[in-house]
């Protein structure tokens, strides 16, 4: 295992078995977060990105399994193998929820609407640091006020129904960061959020990014969050990465024709844009569907009959920009000849 | 009402919900979800509402259908179907006898946000879009056959998807057979309540492309409800910016958008996300959260958020006025201050 990356995804497989058949959510996923980044995932419903989240969570239940592959984690104890410990069991436990946590969503989900939101930060720091009750309060304390929250010693008496949602949300984070995680999760944590509450929260995770030194996976549809948050980006469509790349280089030069298509469908609110919007033809195919060659390619406008037969592997085309693309493999195919 | 241009004229609109509390259901207030909406709507305009969950917007574009009954005001509507089709009388929407209102959806329809939630499960599609002709009694059974094979198609479904259900479809074909319904009885006015919101993007593109054609193709006048303002720039015609049940700012699209007048108008745009990691963007960062509709703060309701609030914010409520070419706001401070746009200088 590479010393530098504090997580490492290698060829991961997620299956559900579901009445149609068998649903390939994550079909072979490769990715790593360097200690301190910030990667975001990013595709459409069903692409695998919170599928993928979960594995690394060890949250996946059936009628899911993982299929293959390895999470390999750089934890506080020595490298380990997330994907083969047993759910629940002693050694995932210890993980989730200090060395790794996750943001949601809907706070309402997270959070216990009968217990007090003081007790649900102390939570993890009682169950896994050993330190008096006391502590864990002023610790819990200190967390309410870093995410923001006003007049943290009274909240912390507070249930979550008495908070609004952006307060919930702060409240979420920092349950999430009071054991200080080496990795936050964070899934669509701004989607259910107003405009202007959500640029709140973007402007606290951007500010916590400065003092907590861990990673943060940001799983988003949203590319105005990504261009916002994000080193580096991955694109997932039907359960594989089409396109790695930093942030700027995606959004300068998107390679995938996905990636493209995506950039191009969303309007610009400076009004830049052409009259119609630019569409992605077609749907995205049910999970269950087999598709022979490229999963894109049918809807893909530069499909050739070779993206009908094989699976473009991901590639780098350029340096530290990988797309899954026969286009691309072209180019990459010239280079190796050239040299 | 004057204008012959004019479609739909909303005057004073307030909806008031009740707050119930303790035992005997009394007392507790009330919640001004709609408190004083003023609104002209032009024939083949789009129009979008936006602003924040709990501003009043949904619960504006249901009133003016009479999906829920308004508190007071009055929807001025210019009908053709009291007289035969033919000419157009005006008519209060928010007076009129439910058994006109019936009538009345033959030309007034709504498209809905959650495309899974919006179609029964267990009515196939052609039964749904024929729903609407079958309830108001307007086509004999092969006509209306013909009819659902031709909406399905003006929205981009085949006629071979009619024997089928919602859940054999994605949430974009959905959204096109809540749309083939509401154009069912050939409506004039659509209020679309966050129709794209719930859709991913790729497919977001396809709906709202596929509602300016038939925007066109039908002559169809567009409420459309909506909290993105990329979506709303894109589509609209005039936008009226909502903050606690009122009207704050309203003008056309491309000067809203390029100079607003309201301080809320700027923050919203202000905190859009633009996907440009490179764009170098101040963003005002507004304090706090909305206020409860049921306790609004005195004066401009928007002030204790207001960067550039003065006393007289605090005291006195703004009216929304002149602001600009076809550009209405209520701020004190319209004449002193130069708000940012969207628009890179």
């Amino acid at each position: 295992m590479s010393v530098t990356n504090l997580l490492d995804i290698r060829d991961l497989q997620v299956h559900f078995m579901t009445e149609a058949g068998v649903a390939r959510a994550v079909d072979g996923v490769d990715l790593s977060i360097a200690a301190g980044e910030t990667l975001a995932v990013v595709g459409e419903s069903g692409c695998g990105k919170s599928v993928t989240s979960r594995a690394i969570m060890g949250l996946i239940q059936p009628p899911g399994w993982i299929e293959g592959g390895e999470i390999l984690f750089a934890g506080r104890k020595g490298p380990v193998d997330l994907s083969r410990l047993p759910p629940n069991g002693r050694q995932i436990n210890a993980i989730r929820g200090t060395e790794i946590t996750m943001i949601f969503q809907e706070p309402m989900t997270a959070l216990n609407p009968v217990l007090k939101i003081g007790a649900q930060i102390m939570e993890p720091l009682l169950l896994h640091e050993k330190i008096s009750k006391a502590e864990a309060k002023e610790r819990a304390i200190a967390s309410l006020a870093a995410v923001g929250i006003a007049s943290p010693r009274q909240r912390f008496e507070e249930y979550p129904h008495n908070l609004s949602g952006g307060m919930r949300q702060r409240a979420m984070i920092a349950m999430a960061l009071v054991c200080n995680p080496s990795l936050l999760i964070a899934d669509e944590p701004t989607t259910a959020l107003d405009v202007t509450i959500q640029a709140q929260v973007l402007d606290l995770m951007k500010d916590l990014r400065r003092d907590f030194a861990g990673a943060i996976m940001f799983i988003t549809h949203d590319l105005g969050v990504v261009a916002a948050m994000a080193d580096h980006v991955v694109v997932m469509y039907r359960g594989k990465i089409v396109e790695s790349a930093t942030v700027h280089a995606l959004y300068r030069h998107p390679l995938h024709p996905y990636t493209q298509g995506l950039l191009r469908s969303v309007p610009s609110i400076t009004g830049r844009g052409a009259k119609r919007l630019a569409t992605i033809e077609g749907s995205v195919p049910r999970p269950t569907e087999r598709i022979r060659g490229c999963a894109f390619a049918p809807r893909c406008p530069h499909a050739t009959p070779i993206c009908r037969q094989e699976v473009p592997a991901l590639a780098e085309v350029e340096g530290h920009h990988r797309a899954a693309c026969f286009l691309h493999h072209t180019v990459v195919e010239e280079r190796a000849h050239a040299a | 009402m004057q204008p012959d241009d004019v479609l739909l004229q909303v005057k004073g609109l307030r909806k008031h919900f009740p707050i119930r509390k303790g035992l005997f259901r009394r007392g507790g207030g009330t919640v001004k979800a709609v408190d004083g909406v003023d609104l002209t709507i032009k024939k083949g305009e789009t129009i979008s509402l936006v602003g924040e969950s709990g501003c009043g917007k949904s619960t504006t574009g249901r009133s003016i259908l009479r999906l829920i009954e308004p508190t007071e005001g009055e929807v001025l509507f210019r009908s053709r179907v009291f007289n035969g089709g033919s000419s157009e009388t005006l008519v209060d929407v928010a007076s009129l006898p439910a058994s006109k209102v019936k009538q009345l959806r033959r030309e007034m329809q709504i498209i809905f946000q959650d495309p899974y939630s919006s179609l029964d499960p267990r009515m196939n599609v052609a039964d749904i879009v024929a729903e609407p002709l079958r309830v108001q009694g307007v086509m004999g059974r092969a006509e209306r056959r013909d009819r659902v094979v031709h909406l399905l198609e003006a929205v981009g479904l085949g006629g071979d998807h009619a024997r089928r259900f919602p859940h054999e479809f994605s949430g974009g074909q959905r959204q096109r057979i809540g749309i083939a319904r509401a154009l069912a009885l050939n409506p004039r006015f659509i209020v679309a309540d966050e129709p794209v919101s719930a859709l991913d993007v790729s497919i977001q593109a396809q709906v709202v492309n596929l509602l300016q054609d038939l925007q066109a193709d039908f002559g169809l006048t567009y409420l459309f409800i909506a909290h993105d303002l990329s979506v709303v720039r894109h589509i609209s015609n005039r936008v009226a910016v909502m903050y606690l049940g009122r009207i704050v700012e309203i003008g056309d699209s491309e000067a809203l958008f390029s100079r607003p007048r309201h301080p809320y108008t700027e923050a919203l745009l202000s905190a859009v996300p633009v996907p440009d990691p490179g764009a170098a963007r101040t963003r005002i960062r507004l304090r706090g959260d909305v206020p409860s509709p049921s306790a609004p703060p005195a004066g401009c309701p928007f002030h204790p958020r207001c960067a550039y609030a003065i006393a007289r914010c605090r005291e006195e409520v703004p009216v929304l006025r002149e602001a600009g070419p076809r550009q209405q706001a209520s701020c004190h401070r319209i004449e002193e201050l130069t708000l940012a746009g969207v628009d890179a200088p």
